[in-house]
């Protein structure tokens, strides 16, 4: 629709069609908002309004007719320019975006200038305009940020990367996606591999086939932050991917993080608002168990629901074997390693008794089969457990500095409850350790790789290289631009401080800003001796001439002058004709010799007698 | 509430007028420097404004830095603009001349001759309803039409710029202190009125001692024309001869009679209109009106002199 409205104002533009009626784009305009209201459950709010104002500024375009509406037009694609900031973050949409607004900038100056300015111009303006780069961006790194004064509706979209329940199948569909989940840069030392579990969601509730996450989470977030050595400590900060939830990614146990987070349950973290646009925050973790919240905690994770007859048993034959829970942990472990369990991204479907037929029927499975398996015969052994959803792993670029967490890295593992801690398994790391050590696609078969259609990068690596230099590229562009916040400013700040602490510092600063100045005055000052003219020069080299009278012009002082002294005559006669020359024929050449001229006879000049015809 | 707001706004600009008209060093060369240049955001410059602060807004609660970026992008064009603006003038020399006089109903035009080191842009120059847009190069002439005969004072040109971006408008009062001549319009006298009429040319030597009528002297009359003998007889109450032919007797002089509205304009018109004759004829020629008389004359000068009485009846 946007299309064909765009082509009829180019048809305007090239045909010289006549300028609509105001009477047919209202009617343009109420068929367009009424197709958008039908949408409007598909678009979301956000959406809908956005494609309201660009409509009317559309229809404005067919029907403009005065130059006031142009401005106003102009005024409002501004707006709709700093809104689609809000869609769109990529650094390429960026680029693009500001290139409008700069095409929208040259369009108000033709309104207002009506003409493009002549090359010569531009060339003299040009290093003003160059003033408007350290300006904006100085403006941008030093002005101070606020946080959000109000809350705002953000765009509704669908839920990307984890969902709040996992069924067998859901994860294997996540990790088909190469997209990137988020990325981290590390303040400490990065954690190994192994340790990099990156918590994002723990799933309480089993109805025999689905975990799901606790909704009615009431339990009261515990704050208390242990006290721990700060060398055990991990800082790092998490750029995430707009995936329109709350959900944070976090290693271990959080103590510190930034204030737009909140406190979850479970050891977990949410955003103030759902993820609607790349967002960085600042962690610190504790790699150790998470600590029980409350005695609710407890009772939610032995809930085993009256299915999966089968591994009820082999879980009480199990736990008769092994009391202690570590035991009964690693004893699983065991199990899944000595049977004929394998790791696949394509296992065959399950019935409504899952647990029962991934562990007695199929043996083959994801992480989430493992997981789940895991967590229900735990909690079937008295044990409280729960599945625990997020990611493993990422790719470390040690160049760049970051670690890059695709959607494919996501993961389920499980934490069972032992002395009111939270105790990590990961059942998959019995199964396929190189999952967890070398990440997915060392641990796929050829098939499942296959599935994935990732052979296709493996053939093309120069493709491959371009499209993971785009990513750190994007990375730089999310650290240094989206990611910009109050921290990094203050920062600044304080090194600026720092900077400034000692005298020298103070002392070299005012130096440099000393001699700038002194250039600046320099430049204006030889600017101006350029721009004086030749007659001011002339009247300068000859202070005689100043008492010509009024009327007469330079040449004739200047001959009248010649005649009263006669020793000069020659020297007077060739400045005047020297001057004509200048004057009358442009003759740059003679403007120079006379230059010359005057500065050689300088004292001859200053000492003549007066002219006899002057009054 | 709004003549209270057009009111304030008169007595500002009048005084910003006079507080600029102290600043100029000079009357007729009127240099254009930092101190009788104002700046002001325009009404667009205020919009603008408020969607600066409206993407600040934005950009802060949705904590989208690119928003933010946008907002400081066009805060920083903002304020570029005001250096742009001023330098458009600035270091502007500005020399006027009075329009010339021309007839009520055609166009007055009032040349500027304008200096600057640098290139300017779209600077315009106002005054009242006239409006003239000047870029480098162009000659600048702010044109107005005459509407009614008179002398009139220009005391102030407004010069201003958007340039570039129409957000802001730095502008100066030039003091030029000028006055220009509004001269009735010429008209072909349609009915027989004082002044020559066509057939006069033919019988300019007719009789002038034809039966007089007398009237009580009143101030404005001609002394020529006072009964002499009458008066030598009784001195205290001056008579003077009229007669039908009476003006035509005297071709080289032209009468404005003591009329009101729309009469004297006819009149005014119809005078001038025949002066322009008399002056083309190489005629010496002379004028009396209520306020006074000229006496008889030829040449540009005298005839500028005729009309500036017409314009002043």
């Amino acid at each position: 629709m946007l299309l064909l409205l765009n082509g009829m104002a180019w048809l305007q533009a090239y045909q010289k069609l006549p300028v609509l009626s105001l009477r047919l784009v209202n009617v343009i305009a109420a068929i367009c908002v009424i197709i958008l209201l039908l949408a409007i459950r598909q678009l979301g709010s956000m959406h809908f309004l956005m494609h309201i104002l660009l409509l009317s500024a559309l229809l404005r375009l067919l029907a403009l007719s005065r130059q006031s509406e142009a401005r106003q037009l102009v005024w409002v694609q501004y707006f709709i320019l700093g809104c689609s900031f809000l869609f769109h973050q990529s650094m390429a949409m960026a680029v693009l975006i500001f290139i409008a607004t700069g095409l929208n900038l040259l369009l108000q100056y033709l309104l207002f200038a009506e003409q493009l300015p002549e090359r010569k111009q531009l060339a003299a303006d040009s290093k003003f305009l160059l003033l408007l780069l350290p300006l904006w961006l100085g403006m941008f790194v030093l002005f101070p940020r606020l946080s959000p004064l109000w809350q705002l509706p953000s765009s509704q979209q669908a839920m990307t990367g984890l969902a709040n329940e996992i069924e067998p199948g859901t994860i294997e569909q996540l990790v088909q996606s190469n997209a990137t989940a988020f990325r981290v840069r590390f303040d400490s030392k990065l954690p190994a591999q192994e340790e990099r579990y990156w918590r994002a969601k723990v799933f309480e509730q089993f109805d025999g086939r689905r975990w799901s996450v606790q909704q009615n989470f009431h339990r009261t977030a515990r704050t208390s932050r242990s006290i721990t050595e700060p060398d055990q400590l991990v800082h790092y900060q998490v750029i995430a991917e707009p995936s329109f939830q709350r959900a944070v990614f976090s290693l271990g146990l959080p103590t510190n993080w930034s204030p737009e987070l909140e406190p979850l349950a479970a050891g977990l973290l949410r955003t103030n608002r759902p993820v609607s646009q790349r967002i960085s925050y600042q962690l610190s973790s504790v790699l150790q168990p998470i600590p029980l919240t409350d005695d609710n905690e407890r009772r939610w994770n032995l809930l085993t629901g009256n299915h999966n007859p089968r591994s009820q048993v082999f879980a009480d034959e199990l736990l008769d074997e092994h009391p202690e829970p570590h035991q009964f942990a690693n004893a699983l472990l065991d199990h899944f390693r000595q049977q004929s369990f394998y790791y696949t991204l394509n296992p065959p479907l399950l019935g409504r008794h899952s647990v029962d037929d991934f562990l007695f029927e199929s043996q083959a499975g994801f992480c989430s089969h493992y997981a789940s398996a895991t967590a229900l015969l735990m909690r079937q052994a008295g044990i409280p457990a729960r599945v625990v959803g997020g990611y493993l792993g990422g790719d470390w670029y040690p160049e760049q500095q970051y670690l890059l967490v695709r959607q494919r890295d996501a993961h389920a593992w499980v934490e069972y409850l032992v002395d009111d801690r939270w105790y990590p398994l990961d059942p998959t790391a019995a199964i396929a350790p190189e999952r967890v050590l070398d990440g997915l696609d060392s641990a796929l078969s050829p098939d499942d790789m296959a599935l994935l259609g990732r052979s296709l990068f493996g053939e093309l690596p120069l493709f491959a290289q371009l499209r993971l230099q785009l990513l750190h590229l994007d990375y730089y562009w999310s650290v240094w631009v989206l990611g910009f916040n109050q921290q990094r400013q203050d920062a600044i700040w304080q090194s600026l401080r720092k900077f400034f602490a000692n005298w020298q510092q103070w002392l070299l600063a005012s130096l440099l800003l000393f001699l700038l100045f002194l250039a600046g005055l320099a430049g204006y000052c030889w600017r101006h001796r350029q721009q004086s003219s030749l007659s001011e020069q002339l009247l300068k080299a000859i202070p005689r001439l100043s008492a010509r009278a009024p009327e007469q012009s330079l040449n004739q002082a200047l001959k009248l002058l010649a005649s009263s002294n006669a020793a000069e005559h020659a020297l007077l006669r060739q400045v005047d004709h020297l001057y004509e020359l200048s004057i009358f024929a442009s003759d740059k050449a003679a403007e120079q010799k006379l230059t010359r001229l005057l500065k050689q006879h300088k004292r001859r000049l200053k000492q003549l007698k007066p002219m006899k015809g002057s009054q | 509430m709004t003549q209270i707001t057009t009111k304030l706004r008169d007595k500002l600009r009048q005084r910003l007028k006079s507080w600029l008209a102290k600043r100029f060093a000079s009357n007729t060369v009127l240099e254009l420097n930092h101190s009788t240049l104002l700046v002001f955001p325009t009404r667009y410059g205020f919009w603008f404004v408020a969607l600066i602060i409206l993407l600040y807004l934005l950009g802060t609660n949705y904590q989208n830095n690119l928003i933010l970026l946008l907002a400081y992008l066009l805060l920083s064009v903002f304020l570029l603009s005001i250096w742009f603006a001023w330098r458009n003038l600035a270091g502007l020399s500005i020399e006027v001349s009075a329009p010339a006089a021309v007839y009520a109903g055609q166009q007055l035009s009032m040349p500027f001759t304008l200096k600057h080191q640098a290139s300017y842009q779209a600077v315009y120059f106002s005054m009242r309803a006239a409006r003239t847009k000047v870029s480098q190069g162009q000659q600048a002439t702010l044109h107005w039409p005459a509407l009614k005969r008179g002398h009139y004072p220009i005391d102030s040109v407004l010069v201003y710029t958007e340039y570039p971006l129409g957000l802001i408008r730095c502008w100066s009062y030039l003091p030029v202190q000028l006055h220009y001549w509004v001269y009735p319009t010429p008209t072909e006298p349609t009915a027989l009125l004082p002044g020559v009429d066509p057939k006069s040319d033919h019988n300019q030597l007719a009789p002038e001692e034809l039966p007089d009528q007398l009237k009580a002297y009143q101030p404005g009359d001609s002394i020529r024309r006072l009964h002499w003998k009458r008066l030598a007889r009784q001195p205290d109450s001056p008579v003077v001869k009229i007669s039908e032919q009476q003006p035509k007797a005297d071709p080289r002089w032209l009468q404005v009679p003591p009329l009101h509205g729309a009469a004297l304009e006819q009149c005014l018109s119809e005078v001038c209109y025949q002066l322009l004759e008399l002056e083309a004829k190489q005629v010496s020629y002379g004028l009396k009106t209520p306020a006074g008389d000229l006496p008889l004359g030829q040449g540009s000068l005298h005839l500028q002199q005729c009309l500036q009485r017409l314009a002043l009846c």
